[in-house]
């Protein structure tokens, strides 16, 4: 007797987490769809094919990063410094090829390589030595903030001469489809097959809720959390890239606020920051609703002010209607 | 009763192993890291150790000092405030708009709404549970929104008592730098001898404990919180009188400047342990290190820089000191 009425509360309870889960995951792609339906009313220009192409260009490098960050997320990490590796890696890809005469895909190459580098420097402190997330990326953004001085020698820099492999890049399309978007899709995609079905994010899941279970069980903690730096960084890397290929030229201080814009993306989307709950559709759905707020702050006319205090208003009630509803069914 | 023992003399042994000299060392390592500070610089340039540095240096260290103590009481608490930048540039461009209507009408309405934002900041925080690092990007995105409402560039303010005071000095002691320490040494000694300061430290180490014990610690949170908007709108308030101009991008650097700062002094992320004179001592190693490499001649990004090894070095080493002392790490 006791025994059934335990089983029926856990059903009960496990339904309830179910349901719960169900809400967070499509609360934000049900106000995403909310935004487009009254946007479409208000703007004549709001959905059409060309608004949209532009709205995904937009926010293609800055979804990689938040992509990147997911992966640190769950693995109970933080991270301030992919700002300045994806600024790092812009100035890298802008200035080499003309500068060295180095090919496209050397410079590219090198690229990835620096920000495997630096994630496997973050990852090193963070997991194998156990220190403090924030300030060790606090301290290695100061550090980048040096590097991207000595690449650039602190003046802004003209991207007129960039090799024709990295202009392709940026302004050609297939489809009207720009090349960028294809990228981004497909990047956005591995990660997404990664974190659904490989064990891989199962250990990175495990080690992210705890750390405590995750010796237990034998998992290599500190390799796995390293290795979510890394992924990490490079994915940052790449973004800098499809930055400094937009770009006709590159200011040393531009992207500065980038992680602090993929830190909104992710809890917007419901991503935990006390690791362990989340996925990548979570991710982008949180990016997606910022980059048609800012799409729509454009087409009402209003000013960049309002931009900023419409996504801070927006950050704001997704983490309190998110805790008000893991209250209620938990 | 035999593994207690055993038990107790390895973590004994492991103590005695950790008290070498290298951890008297570390615990002394801003005092140290300071003098060699002075010292390295006074030998690389001339002008370095006079009176006009000190002037300078305390000059430059006061606004940002005072929105630092603020954030180590959160930092106490386990939390971090990261709207201090939007809160400081907010206070800074009311001052000036409101001088119109006299002086302490501005003045009242700057604190006025440090005080408000903290307050909002800390409700959402308590009442919501919601965490603090993302509670207080989004309000640092509004707030930094709401300054560019308030004024698009740059204002002036010319020909006032506020910035003749904020400029005054005695004996090349600024007197914002007066106003400064007063603030620390009174949060100093709130913190180590009343009873609130002993509860902000308890919430820090251990809420759940605090909570068994009775004492409300919401309360507290929300109470940092409010001291952390005050304070940095003072420092608002402090470094629009120094420069006698405020901006919307004032703002920008300085939630991520403070911490470091806090950081540096040794006040630990996750609360618990720390106070304000450690903070000083972190803020005033920084501002030697900028000010001594800018008499030489270093660009800002290479400030930063030795400031970004130097915090992500001392961690390591007290990390490498504590890792022996822990058993299960």
């Amino acid at each position: 007797m006791k025994e059934t009425s335990q089983a029926a509360t856990y059903k009960l309870k496990r339904d309830n987490e179910n349901l719960s889960n169900l809400i967070r995951t499509y609360a934000v792609w049900l106000i995403l769809l909310l935004l487009i339906v009254i946007m479409s009313f208000i703007s004549p220009v709001f959905l059409t094919l060309r608004n949209f192409i532009t709205v995904f260009k937009n926010i293609g490098p800055f979804s990689i990063v938040a992509v990147g960050l997911t992966f640190v997320f769950l693995g109970g990490g933080f991270d301030l410094s992919q700002g300045a590796i994806l600024l790092l890696t812009s100035t890298i890809i802008v200035n080499l090829n003309p500068v060295t005469g180095i090919s496209f895909v050397g410079s590219f190459l090198l690229c990835l390589l620096a920000a495997a580098v630096i994630g496997a420097i973050n990852g090193y402190f963070i997991g194998m030595q156990r220190m403090n997330a924030f300030i060790t990326t606090l301290g290695m953004r100061y550090v980048l903030g040096a590097l991207i001085y000595i690449v650039t020698s602190g003046a802004v820099i003209s991207a007129a001469s960039k090799s024709h492999i990295l202009e392709a890049l940026g302004l050609n399309s297939v489809f009207r489809i720009p090349i960028q978007t294809i990228i981004v899709a497909a990047i956005i995609i591995i990660c997404w097959f990664i974190v659904r079905f490989t064990a891989y994010s199962r250990e990175v899941k495990i080690v992210g809720s705890s750390l405590f279970v995750s010796r237990f069980t034998g998992l290599k903690f500190g390799r796995i959390q390293l290795s979510t730096y890394v992924i990490n960084a490079v994915l940052a890397g790449i973004a800098g890239i499809l930055v400094g290929s937009q770009m006709s030229y590159v200011v040393p201080t531009l992207t500065w606020n980038y992680d602090f814009d993929a830190i909104t993306a992710c809890a917007v989307g419901g991503i935990s920051l006390s690791g362990g709950r989340g996925s990548i559709m979570n991710t982008l759905a949180g990016v997606m609703l910022i980059g048609f707020i800012n799409n729509a702050m454009v087409l009402l006319g209003l000013a960049q002010a309002w931009q900023s205090i419409f996504k801070g208003l927006v950050l704001l009630i997704a983490i309190i209607v998110d805790m008000q509803i893991k209250k209620r069914y938990e | 009763m035999a593994t207690e023992n055993m038990q107790n003399k390895t973590i004994e042994d492991a103590y005695r192993k950790n008290f070498s000299v290298l951890s008297v060392f570390y615990n002394l390592r801003i005092l140290i890291l300071i003098i060699i500070a002075i010292v390295l610089f006074s030998i690389l340039s001339k002008g370095f150790f006079t009176l006009q540095t000190l002037n300078s240096i305390l000059s430059l260290m006061s606004a940002y000092g005072v929105i630092a103590i603020g954030q180590t009481l959160v930092i106490l608490v386990g939390d971090l405030d990261l709207s201090v930048g939007g809160i400081m540039s907010i206070s800074g461009l009311l001052l000036i708009k409101m001088m119109p209507y006299g002086i302490s009408a501005a003045i009242a309405s700057s604190i006025l709404v440090g005080l408000f934002i903290g307050l909002i900041n800390g409700l959402i925080i308590t009442r919501f549970r919601v965490n603090s690092i993302i509670a207080t990007i989004g309000m640092n995105f509004l707030l930094l929104g709401i300054a560019n409402l308030i004024s698009e560039g740059t204002i002036h303010l010319s020909d006032n008592p506020v910035v003749a005071f904020g400029n005054s000095v005695i004996w090349y002691i600024p007197f914002i730098a007066i106003i400064y320490i007063a603030l620390m040494l009174i949060i100093q000694l709130i913190l180590k001898r009343t009873t609130f300061g002993i509860k902000i430290y308890c919430v820090g180490a251990n809420r759940v404990s605090c909570e068994l014990s009775g004492i409300n610690d919401k309360n507290i949170v929300l109470l940092t919180f409010i001291l952390s908007g005050l304070f940095a709108s003072l420092g608002g308030l402090l470094y629009t009188a120094k420069l006698a101009a405020a901006s919307p991008l004032y703002g920008g650097d300085v939630p991520i400047f403070v911490i470091t700062a806090v950081l540096l002094g040794g006040t630990t992320l996750g609360g618990g342990y720390g106070d304000s004179v450690k903070t000083f001592s972190g803020i005033l190693l920084i501002t030697l290190i900028t000010k001594g490499l800018t008499v030489l001649n270093v660009a800002a990004y290479f400030q930063n820089m030795i400031i970004g090894i130097i915090l992500i070095l001392l961690l390591f080493i007290g990390r490498r000191l504590t890792a022996r002392s822990r058993l299960f790490v």
